[in-house]
């Protein structure tokens, strides 16, 4: 199974909060305003999504690993 | 507080502290490509004692595959679990053992310093081992102390690298294996003090080792009793009765220490000390064991263990540093007769969300407890305290009454 998968440097995250914001669909906040990222691989429409978010972050706390499972 | 060390059969028999004695017994150290050591680590299956319970020739081989113009070896005796003595006393009762399995494996990795990372809380380990290197030849190998931060996640993996780069001794996000990526982004070996012990072992007298043939070797194990943390070794495949007393394999026990899970009553009966345990939903871990003590409340002392593990967070990770005091409050208020939703709830929110595994551990002991003790949590509901004989603990005092 191909896609790749969304992780976050959790240290660098600081709960900006731009992946949501840029991201609804995809990413929601924690009560503590941290991000609740999809486990799933992601492909199509959703990778996109992805895209956006890792580049919104200020902290580039998130990255696209391939996932290899 | 120095531990009570029983002498055991293999790693723990006395007079091992010179190096003289240590020879006659084992022989001289041998030269191994990296190709050879694992080899023989892979034929006995050797597991690391750190806690994970890595096969060692899988990340040696890790280590030694890349192209590199240095790697790193690094001997965890860092031991940041308060309930852990078995390192401290590896190091007291056999330290060349110790470092006959560092030699060897730099040498296999043509590493030319060893790290030792020896822990806050117990100073003197660093000289022992410092005494123990003035006696050995080991030539072309230089050997650096680190001396790790107070507290429960300094010895974790990454901690312990970022303290050889000479950064904080704190967690960060691994995004490769320590293997392949270690301090400063190289190849580095980094492993538990036993397990180079029992590394060692194995070159150095392979025909005397231990154990059955299925799982050569012994476990080191620290069991925390009134008087103190006693270290026992006993042979894979040995009974539980071996190490624990009858009494108290009776009790509830924690199984795997802080991060561990808990034993209903009974449950080591059946078992024996193996890597085995693991298929049966008791993983030996680092082989820290915590019988309950005598007229303890089990969700009480959990709720403790849960405080102090919310207070040892590094707080760089939000999931963590938030979620697990919220974790160890909802505890709280589930021990004093209240709902356990809001605890199942924080415990789905922090699980996986951090750079290194304090939230998952803890969360596993929080989950452990609401399982293994929901007959004591149902009468604590009830307004009273099976586990107890007599008037209640001041920490439940309010029972019945919700926060």
């Amino acid at each position: 199974m191909s896609g790749r998968e969304l992780r976050a440097d959790w240290p660098a995250c600081q709960a900006r909060g731009l992946c949501h914001e840029v991201a609804p669909e995809l990413i929601t906040l924690d009560p503590w305003g941290y991000p609740l990222l999809p486990t799933e691989a992601l492909d199509g429409a959703r990778l996109d999504l992805a895209q956006d978010a890792v580049h919104a972050c200020p902290r580039r706390a998130l990255r696209l690993l391939d996932k290899t499972q | 507080m120095r531990p009570i060390i029983h002498p055991g059969p293999w790693l723990l028999r006395p007079g091992g502290q010179v190096l003289a004695t240590h020879r006659l017994r084992f022989g001289p150290l041998p030269t191994l490509s990296a190709d050879e050591l694992a080899d023989r680590c892979a034929a006995s299956g050797v597991l690391g004692r750190g806690g994970a319970g890595f096969p060692f020739a899988t990340k040696l081989r890790a280590a030694a595959s890349r192209r590199a113009v240095r790697r790193h070896v690094v001997v965890n005796v860092a031991e940041g679990e308060p309930a852990s003595a078995k390192d401290a006393a590896l190091v007291e009762t056999a330290p060349h053992l110790v470092l006959d399995g560092a030699a060897l494996t730099a040498a296999a990795l043509r590493a030319r310093e060893v790290a030792l990372v020896v822990p806050h809380e117990r100073p003197w380990l660093g000289e022992l081992l410092r005494h123990a290197l003035a006696e050995r030849p080991d030539r072309g190998l230089r050997w650096r102390f680190h001396t790790a931060a107070p507290g429960f996640v300094s010895g974790e993996s990454s901690a312990v690298t970022e303290l050889v780069a000479g950064r904080p001794n704190l967690p960060v996000t691994s995004w490769a294996p320590t293997a392949v990526a270690g301090v400063a982004g190289r190849p580095t070996l980094l492993s538990n003090a036993e397990t180079f012990a029992q590394v060692a072992t194995l070159v150095l007298a392979p025909d005397r080792v231990p154990g059955p043939a299925t799982e050569p070797g012994t476990r080191l194990l620290s069991v925390t009793r009134p008087d103190g943390i006693h270290v026992v070794e006993v042979t894979h495949g040995s009974p539980w009765t071996e190490v624990l007393t009858e009494e108290e394999v009776d009790r509830p026990v924690l199984l795997g220490g802080f991060h561990g899970t808990w034993l209903a009553p009974g449950s080591l009966l059946p078992l024996t000390v193996s890597a085995s345990m693991r298929e049966h939903g008791a993983a030996l871990g680092a082989g820290i064991v915590i019988p309950l003590a005598a007229g303890t409340c089990p969700l009480l002392r959990t709720a403790e263990i849960l405080d102090y593990l919310a207070a040892q967070s590094a707080g760089r990770c939000g999931p963590c540093f938030h979620g697990l005091p919220a974790l160890a409050d909802a505890f709280g208020r589930a021990v004093r007769g209240g709902s356990t939703a809001e605890v199942e709830n924080i415990v789905h929110l922090v699980r996986g969300r951090g750079a290194c595994s304090h939230p998952d551990g803890t969360v596993r002991l929080a989950a452990s407890a609401l399982a293994v003790f929901a007959d004591d949590l149902a009468a604590h509901r009830s307004g009273h305290c099976s586990a107890v004989s007599g008037s209640l603990p001041a920490g439940l005092r309010a029972l019945g009454a919700t926060a």
